[in-house]
């Protein structure tokens, strides 16, 4: 890049570089005032490539196999004028527009393979001698091949070789103004510290926007409370003034059961022969009379019928002191 | 620098989403008590309807109340000569009853436990009528019997003596 710049010290260049090979660069250079005439015609944001016409022509030669290992001279005729390349890998010449529209075009061929071997001599394979004239321009290539040295040429049937490589716009090499690069590296970091931006404020923003949401739904929640809590107090006083004027009410209810009317129904009907030794009324949510019959003075023990209130009582055979007893239990 | 801020942004996240997650800890323990509350005023609110229809009557001291069980058992004795003597449930000697009172299912009113004891009766004594002097007891005072227990030797009748 230094030689380039000692080169062509005098003229303002746009200098690109491409890594070859090992510890080898090719640096390509363009004067920076055609680069600024493009940017004038195309703005720099509608420019999706902008790549030198022998990295396109490259790109397309890369495409077709057959020349792999060769060092192609390639004339590409674009009718009103006609431009050589030569070209060996990924090595290139500078490009020549050829003068007197062709005429004298192998001279022109020569000066440029002795110059690009010479140039190149250190860098080129031994094993890679072989060259092809490519062209494409039919009448030009049969014209090429008709000279005394039988100089291999080949046709390709393709207008504009360049364009088709320019589709493959992968390459290193891509020029651009240093304002330009400038611009754009501002840019990149410009989107580099919105992003940084937009991300610390979306991770605030979900962080502020639960806790917010979950402070508003605690408020919400707490005023539902307080209202609930307040209807609670409510009812408590309403039905401690109840309780009060209605406990001795509520007391007559539950004292609907008439004991002695219930003892004297089981004992009409359980049989004469059985004397009640023991009972208990017993209140646990409903009442329960549970009571021991003995045999009474005749020792006999008649069938206790599951008749009236004795309909669902559960009726048991027990001891009580060494002495048989039945035993009733009666949900009342 | 971005570093930094992405590191504090991070944090001040992390802090907002924790204090987030409190809030909605303390969210769902509110909704919670809601819940509990809600329930319990619908069953205060059936309540409220059951009792508003009993008939309504001027509440009576219990010490009132304690005093009228005391006659009513001896107009009951003197009537049908069943002797009763009425103890309280827990303890025997008590200077200050008062300090026997509960609390029962009705609010602001209170609650004595005590047990009749009747122990003199014979083969030939009426416990029908026994048992329905008892009941007569209950339908002339704010006494409920909740267990009616007869042995061989004594028929216990423990309840509660209600007043405020």
């Amino acid at each position: 890049m230094r030689k380039f710049k000692e080169l062509y010290q005098h003229e303002v260049y746009v200098i690109q570089d491409e890594k070859i090979d090992t510890n080898l660069f090719q640096v390509i250079g363009i004067k920076e005032q055609k680069v600024r005439e493009v940017y004038s015609l195309i703005p720099a944001e509608r420019l999706n490539t902008f790549i030198p016409y022998g990295v396109a022509l490259r790109n397309y030669l890369t495409l077709n196999s057959k020349y792999h290992n060769k060092t192609i001279i390639f004339i590409d005729d674009w009718g009103n004028e006609k431009l050589l390349t030569v070209l060996n890998g990924l090595k290139f010449s500078r490009t020549r527009v050829i003068p007197n529209n062709g005429e004298d075009i192998l001279p022109e061929i020569k000066r440029s393979q002795i110059d690009f071997y010479k140039k190149n001599e250190e860098y080129l394979s031994k094993k890679n001698t072989e060259y092809v004239i490519v062209v494409n321009n039919q009448e030009l290539a049969k014209a090429i091949s008709k000279n005394e040295e039988k100089l291999p040429v080949e046709y390709v049937n393709i207008k504009y070789p360049a364009f088709e490589g320019l589709k493959e716009s992968n390459s290193q090499i891509k020029f651009r103004l240093p304002e330009e690069i400038v611009k754009n590296r501002k840019e990149i970091e410009l989107k580099n510290n919105l992003k940084t931006s937009v991300l610390s404020i979306t991770v605030v923003a979900i962080g502020l926007i639960y806790f917010l949401f979950n402070n508003i739904e605690t408020t919400l929640c707490s005023n539902q409370l307080e209202a609930i809590k307040q209807k609670n107090q409510v009812l408590k006083n309403i039905l401690n003034d109840l309780d009060k004027e209605t406990y001795r009410a509520d007391l007559k209810i539950r004292k609907s059961l008439n004991y002695g009317v219930v003892y004297l129904t089981v004992l009409n009907t359980i049989p004469s022969s059985y004397e009640v030794d023991s009972f208990k009324f017993l209140n646990t949510g409903h009442w329960n009379l549970e009571m021991n019959l003995d045999s009474g003075n005749d020792g006999t023990y008649d069938p206790i019928p599951k008749i009236g209130i004795l309909k669902n009582a559960d009726i048991k055979d027990i001891f009580v002191n060494g002495q048989p007893e039945k035993h009733l239990k009666i949900t009342l | 620098m971005k570093k930094i801020i992405i590191i504090l942004s991070f944090l001040a996240g992390t802090i907002f989403i924790n204090l987030g997650m409190s809030a909605k800890a303390h969210i769902n323990n509110i909704k919670d008590e809601i819940t509990q509350l809600n329930s319990e005023n619908l069953d205060m609110e059936q309540k409220e309807k059951t009792k508003e229809m009993l008939y309504k009557s001027e509440p009576v001291a219990l010490t009132t109340e304690y005093g009228l069980i005391m006659n009513q058992t001896l107009l009951l004795e003197s009537y049908s000569g069943t002797g009763m003597s009425i103890q309280l449930e827990d303890t025997k000697n008590e200077d200050d009853l008062s300090s026997q009172y509960v609390a029962t299912e009705y609010n602001q009113v209170k609650g004595l436990k005590i047990q009749i004891v009747i122990d003199k009766f014979s083969k030939e004594t009426d416990m029908g009528a026994v048992l329905d002097d008892i009941h007569l007891l209950e339908k002339n005072t704010d006494f409920l019997a909740s267990e009616i227990d007869k042995d061989n030797n004594n028929l216990i009748v423990k309840g509660e003596i209600y007043g405020i």
